[in-house]
């Protein structure tokens, strides 16, 4: 079914979530991110329980967020202990306070040598077979971890905060567009934030688990890792550039994703959502994004 | 970056020093944003990061050409440039630092996250607060609608935060520069005692409005050694575009920020400050000037056509008659009668057929694209919106209309969704009558019309209220009925009707998922309604049910727990302050939809507020009064709780006088300062309501259709 793009694919900004649309269902990538179509349908159930979720981790990553901003941990402590009700960010953040005084591996991160970078974006653009495709990540933390005697040179650490209910694995994550994305943006423009060249050796992938904090996922990246992921990056541009012109957006082969996608009835691919429980797909975002209630305030007009 | 086309003295202000401060002033149109978004690019081009640079707008959609010009592939790589408005900010920092300085701020409970309030969720605490004093006789002496009193409350608490002055203050302010009717200083006083109240109720329970979002970050955050230096320290380089429309607060900041960053580029548009309505104030903005180190004017409009030039001009010495304006001959104006185009009937239907006609004439014939194409009216009501677009639709012309506060509730979709909600929530006890079904019906099914709609209705209708357990089966009803309704569509009732029945006999879910459910398993499935599935199928259905939702959802979570103390169902107290006109369910993302291959249809000051030049643009209503006159606003006032306003000083009607002639002066240059070729007249002699109208702008178009006549004659 051809379907005309509205927004052409060089009038916006990639990141990782809409190219894992892509990857994941072409259909999608269209609907969400080129025709730009809302379509509130319920994501997956328990819808009630599922937001809930989504909203306790919202908050963990802002509660981390003003933790790296200076805010005293008392503070943030003594707030969290106001509501009882919010027993999985507790947790989340006694984890993360106990990580942070045993954090093992990670013991230069929270030295004061180490330069924190929380909630930073970087961009960089693809060659999309000769057009420019702009690629973005917002990143939980950056940090810039002194040379040491045993490393010889400064490491670059990407910490994503992960509060995913079931445990994500390692083959799992190793799939996902962010494992490719994010280590490649800072490889590619790093440079500027960070104030030194970024060679792809010293940066290092962590996902962070707030269930299992003394568990993370590496992924170490390197300059082989870096061109592979840059063509890979930059063929999925082209591929999307050509594929925008032939209107050609099928719909995924593996009907299971559909259940957890909120254009199904669009689709005619079913009718309720499915059982997050049940997943073996994960469904997209693991929090909400930041509720922007920035206003245009306005008269009758 | 290409600058090939730049003029020497856009080039000169986009190539200053890394370190300079520069003050950018000239009309609309003479390309300051221009060279503010190449100067943005600049920097980065030099090696500034991105994320060093704050660009500061008064509203989001002003800050569009920056955002556009870095969406372009090209753009240097690193951090990302922020864009905000000084709200944007405030709100921003307040979340961040909340747990240092919630209890210094006053909260009640300090520890306890804040919530913010949107328009609609303030106005709807107010609504909660304000209605028992209603019936204490407060504003006794005032007839507006009580949603229209709620928000000026609200409006005066904002005047008060972005202009600086103690909100304790707002009734003294009014009352002292009232000179008529006695029983207006008890309306008054009843606004001040309204805002005291609400502002209290917020400390209490860390509700956070616009007001004291903007409050706390003045006055605590600001003075608060983190917040400012994270903010000086990430932001070293400030471009502020239209500070004429910003407030004074925004010029206060700047003032303290300036001498801290590292460059800074300050756009002014003259004879602009158009927002002053909602606290912009271009006097204080033009001080900063004294800040900068560079000066640059722009003076050459480089939009309109030398007719449009001295068309301008021509307006502008009929609105400055002391000014002797001299008329500047404009290379190849011989004449502005090519710029100014007047169609003119008896009746109004017929100008809006003239109207259309030549809209089409301009695309069909002389292949003007329709997006350059706009027409502007002081209001927008949904009748001339329906009649002009209907026309522009026989012509085979693609319109759009945009009025930013029309609410959802005004939408068909919306009407439907709120009824079949009541259907499927009969606790609620807010009964639905059988026309609103059959609309509901009309819009839930496809394929289903109003005729077979209503057939439908008459039968499956249930004589005593009990929701949608008490609607018929379709199988339940006569033969012929089913027959004239066809069973296609008889099952597609059906399959809705057991759905919401199903649902009925279930605990009540929060009304935003319901509504989720209701679009997701039913509305949106193929054979029904929401359900639109080809290129050229309008898609509106899901935009508008997710507006709907996303407000529902915001109300839930500054609310629900209030409500859920109470006992009340949120959903019932949602829809009936909709009904009320208390919630208007009014969304603004669509304020920044892309824009479509589509003639727009706005009101005047959306247009100008969207800061987008149009080739062609028609002026209808122009005899109205509304293009100068303020709206009736009884509880507040614009200009009184202004930083210019002396406390104390009368307001009379000489300022008044001067205040129409000011806004209309602004209103008018303004648009045409934003028109490339040519301005259409729509002119009937009786208005929509069928009066002869003749307000000022009409009065100043004659003078200049007298200028054209004799342009004529001298050939």
């Amino acid at each position: 079914m051809p379907i005309a793009p509205i927004f052409r694919v060089n009038e916006f900004a990639l990141n990782q979530g809409s190219l894992q649309d892509f990857v994941d269902c072409r259909r999608r990538f269209l609907l969400r991110h080129i025709r730009r179509l809302a379509w509130p349908a319920i994501e997956s159930e328990p819808a009630l329980e599922n937001e809930r979720y989504m909203q306790q981790g919202a908050r963990f990553h802002h509660l981390l967020h003003q933790h790296l901003m200076g805010v005293p941990e008392a503070r943030l402590s003594a707030m969290l202990a106001a509501r009882p009700a919010d027993e999985d960010l507790r947790r989340w953040w006694e984890n993360y306070l106990e990580w942070r005084a045993n954090p093992h591996d990670f013991a230069e991160l929270w030295q004061p040598q180490a330069r924190l970078y929380p909630e930073r974006s970087l961009s960089a653009t693809l060659d999309g077979g000769g057009q420019p495709v702009r690629l973005v990540a917002k990143f939980d933390l950056l940090a810039v971890l002194p040379s040491t005697e045993e490393s010889g040179t400064a490491r670059l650490l990407i910490l994503d905060w992960k509060t995913s209910r079931r445990s994500l694995s390692r083959s799992h994550l190793e799939g996902r567009m962010q494992t490719r994305v994010y280590p490649y943006l800072l490889a590619r423009a790093g440079e500027r934030l960070l104030g030194l060249p970024v060679d792809p050796d010293q940066v290092e992938l962590v996902y962070w688990f707030a269930e299992e904090p003394l568990n993370p996922a590496r992924f170490p990246y390197s300059q082989a890792r870096f061109l592979e992921d840059q063509r890979y990056l930059n063929d999925l541009a082209t591929l999307l550039l050509r594929l925008q012109d032939e209107t050609d957006f099928p719909l995924t082969h593996d009907e299971r994703r559909c259940a957890f996608c909120t254009y199904r009835s669009l689709c005619d691919r079913g009718v309720r959502a499915g059982e997050q429980a049940e997943a073996e797909i994960e469904t997209g975002q693991d929090w909400l994004p930041d509720l922007d209630l920035e206003q245009i305030q306005e008269i009758e007009f | 970056m290409n600058v090939i086309q730049l003029r020497v003295e856009q080039l000169e202000v986009i190539h200053q020093p890394l370190n300079a401060h520069i003050f950018l002033e000239g009309p609309a149109g003479s390309g300051k944003t221009t060279a503010g978004v190449e100067r943005l690019l600049y920097l980065m081009d030099q090696g500034i990061p991105g994320g060093e640079i704050l660009v500061l707008t008064p509203q989001r959609t002003l800050a569009a050409p920056y955002e556009a010009a870095l969406q372009v592939p090209g753009v240097v790589a690193g951090s990302m440039v922020t864009t905000a408005t000084l709200g944007g900010l405030a709100r921003r920092m307040v979340e961040l630092f909340w747990p240092m300085i919630s209890a210094q701020a006053g909260f009640a409970q300090p520890d306890e996250p804040p919530t913010f309030l949107t328009l609609e969720t303030a106005q709807y605490y107010m609504a909660h607060l304000v209605r028992p004093l209603l019936d204490q006789g407060y504003f006794d002496s005032v007839a507006i609608e009580r949603n229209r009193l709620y928000s000026q409350i609200i409006d005066n608490l904002n005047k008060a935060a972005v202009v600086g002055f103690p909100y304790t203050e707002i009734g003294e302010r009014l009352q002292g520069a009232w000179q008529g009717e006695p029983a207006q200083l008890r309306v008054y006083e009843d606004a001040q005692a309204c805002a005291s109240l609400f502002r209290r109720y917020c400390l209490e329970h860390n509700l956070l409005d616009f007001s004291l979002q903007v409050e706390i970050f003045h006055h605590h955050l600001w003075p608060m050694a983190q917040c400012r230096e994270h903010l000086l320290h990430s932001y070293q380089h400030l471009i502020v575009d239209n500070i004429e429309e910003d407030t004074p607060l925004t010029h206060d900041l700047l003032a303290e920020w300036l001498p801290s960053a590292r460059s800074s580029l300050l756009i002014y548009d003259q004879e602009a400050g158009y927002r002053n309505f909602l606290g912009a104030d271009a006097l204080s903005g033009y001080k900063l000037k004294a800040l900068c180190s560079q000066v640059y004017i722009f003076s050459e409009n480089l939009i309109s056509s030398p007719e449009v030039q001295r068309l301008t001009e021509h307006m502008q010495r009929i609105f400055s008659p002391g000014a002797a304006l001299a008329i500047r001959e404009q290379p190849g104006a011989k004449q502005i009668s090519p710029a100014l185009k007047p169609l003119s009937a008896r009746f109004y239907p017929e100008m809006l057929d003239q109207v259309a006609a030549e809209i089409a004439r301009l695309v069909q014939a002389e292949g003007v694209p329709p997006e350059e194409i706009v027409v502007l009216a002081p209001f927008l009501p949904d009748s001339l919106r329906f009649s002009l677009g209907y026309r522009l639709e026989q012509q085979g012309v693609p319109a759009r209309s945009h009025r930013p506060s029309r609410p959802l509730r005004s939408e068909p979709v919306t009407h439907c969704l709120l009824s079949l909600a009541r259907l499927a929530h009969p606790a609620w006890n807010l009964p639905i009558t059988q026309y609103e079904l059959a609309y509901a019906l009309v819009q839930s099914i496809a394929g289903l019309d109003l005729v077979r709609a209503q057939i439908l209705c008459e039968s499956v209708f249930p004589k005593a209220w009990s929701g949608a357990a008490g609607l018929l089966s379709f199988a339940e009803i006569s033969p012929e009925a089913q027959e004239r309704i066809t069973f296609r569509l008889g099952n597609r009732y059906e399959r809705l009707r057991l759905w919401l029945a199903e649902y009925s006999q279930s605990p009540e879910e929060p009304f935003d998922h319901f509504l989720s459910r209701l679009f997701g398993e039913v509305l949106s499935q193929p054979g029904f309604g929401f359900h639109q599935y080809s290129i050229t199928d309008d898609l509106q259905a899901g935009e508008i049910t997710a507006n709907l939702i996303e407000s529902v959802q915001k109300f839930r979570w500054s609310a629900g727990e209030m409500l859920a103390q109470s006992g009340a169902s949120l959903g019932r107290e949602y829809v009936q302050m909709v009904q009320d006109g208390v919630i208007a369910a009014q969304y603004v993302r669509s304020w920044q939809a892309g824009q479509a291959s589509a003639v727009l249809l706005a009101p005047a000051y959306t247009f100008l507020l969207n800061n987008r030049p149009v080739s062609y643009q028609f002026w209808l209503d122009v005899g109205s009064y509304a293009w100068a006159q303020r709206l009736y606003q009884p509880l507040t006032h614009p200009y009184v709780l202004s930083r210019n306003w002396q406390t104390g000083r009368v307001w009379n009607a000489d300022d008044e006088f001067q205040a129409e002639r000011e806004t209309l002066q602004r209103l008018a240059l303004g648009l045409l300062r934003r028109c490339r070729r040519g301005l259409f007249l729509g002119l009937s002699e009786l208005g929509e309501q069928g009066f002869e109208q003749r307000g000022p702008l009409l009065a100043v178009f004659q003078r200049v259709l007298r200028q054209i006549a004799e342009e004529a004659r001298e050939g």
